[in-house]
């Protein structure tokens, strides 16, 4: 008895393989670019849907794969873009040093306006983010309950965002590093 | 190409773009990745274009291999972990069981003089204690008998 309920499991599972193994391979490559990462990348979403199957909502197969795809594409692009990625300022500030630095002060003395302005040419999804972190100075917590997005998302949006903030005011020739 | 709307969704453009398998800048597939890994309507936008406009593309045959083997293996470590807790919470019952000595936090009521049962009681444990291992190896066989996956 057990051991037909155990290969009933397994044949339901190999079933769900074959039957979307294609798409999440190709979801895995159009994230990826890369044949190799993406075969990794299909087997990871597998072996998660296999340990979370209970978690599988019936008749929902296919987005509930494909957003597990889209997670682990985005844990290995992530780690790719942060390899090649330097934030510069972004670096641990030296210890014993209290205070906003140089930069800060310099784009302390901006004002807030400049800072306004520049928030309001960034694209979408940083602007919205990065309106509510520097300006309101909301936490990351509050603005991902506010946006509806994943607090590490937020996280993520909020770095990114500041470095196109500093890109822009780099070309303004403002030296200045973003207030955290 | 413009990624996100204004209302934080993301574009039909590049939902098309990244479903007709167009290189995107890396950046870019980034942001779509992180955005479909929890929005369910642009997900659910996506999936809808796989489905009607996307040849859909195949792995090796040793990725599926691959998979399968990787499977077993996680259901094994699995199985191993949850039985050696039931056995280290065994064991350590037991030590306190048979540690605990007139001066110990945990004694055993003192059986009746006059019936001898300690001896019956614990031969019966002893029974119970081999059917239960009998049941687990049974357990352990059945669980790589059904992971023999074809």
């Amino acid at each position: 008895m057990r051991r037909q309920v155990i290969r009933q499991r397994q044949e339901s599972f190999e079933e769900l393989v074959t039957q979307y193994e294609k798409l999440v391979y190709t979801v895995c490559w159009q994230m990826v670019r890369d044949s190799q990462a993406a075969e990794d990348l299909t087997q990871d979403t597998f072996l998660a849907a296999f340990l979370h199957r209970s978690d599988c909502p019936m008749g929902h197969e296919r987005q509930w794969l494909v957003r597990i795809a889209s997670n682990k594409a985005k844990d290995y692009l992530q780690s790719a873009y942060h390899r090649h990625t330097v934030l510069p300022g972004d670096e641990e500030m030296p210890p014993g040093r209290a205070g906003p630095s140089p930069e800060e002060e310099t784009l302390a003395r901006s004002g807030e306006s400049e800072l306004r302005d520049l928030i309001s040419t960034l694209r979408e999804p940083y602007g919205a983010v990065l309106r509510l972190h520097l300006l309101e100075e909301k936490p990351p917590e509050e603005i991902a309950l506010a946006l509806g997005r994943p607090v590490k998302t937020v996280h993520t949006q909020i770095a990114r965002g500041r470095l196109l903030l500093r890109q822009q005011l780099e070309r303004r020739g403002i030296h200045g590093s973003i207030p955290k | 190409m413009e990624v996100f709307r204004n209302d934080g969704h993301l574009t039909d453009q590049a939902l098309r773009r990244l479903a007709a398998g167009e290189k995107l800048p890396e950046l870019t597939r980034l942001e779509l990745a992180e955005h479909l890994s929890f929005c369910d309507q642009c997900l659910e936008r996506y999936t809808a274009l796989l489905e009607r406009h996307t040849v859909l593309l195949e792995p090796s045959p040793q990725c599926r291999q691959s998979l399968f083997r990787r499977i077993r293996l996680q259901a094994a470590r699995v199985f191993v972990n949850r039985y050696a807790a039931a056995a280290a919470a065994v064991a350590l019952a037991l030590t306190m069981v048979w540690s605990g000595g007139p001066e110990g936090w945990l004694r055993l009521p003192d059986p009746p003089g006059e019936r001898p049962i300690v001896t019956e009681h614990f031969r019966d444990w002893t029974d119970r204690w081999n059917d239960s291992l009998n049941r687990a190896v049974a357990g352990v066989n059945d669980l790589f008998d059904g992971l023999g996956l074809s």
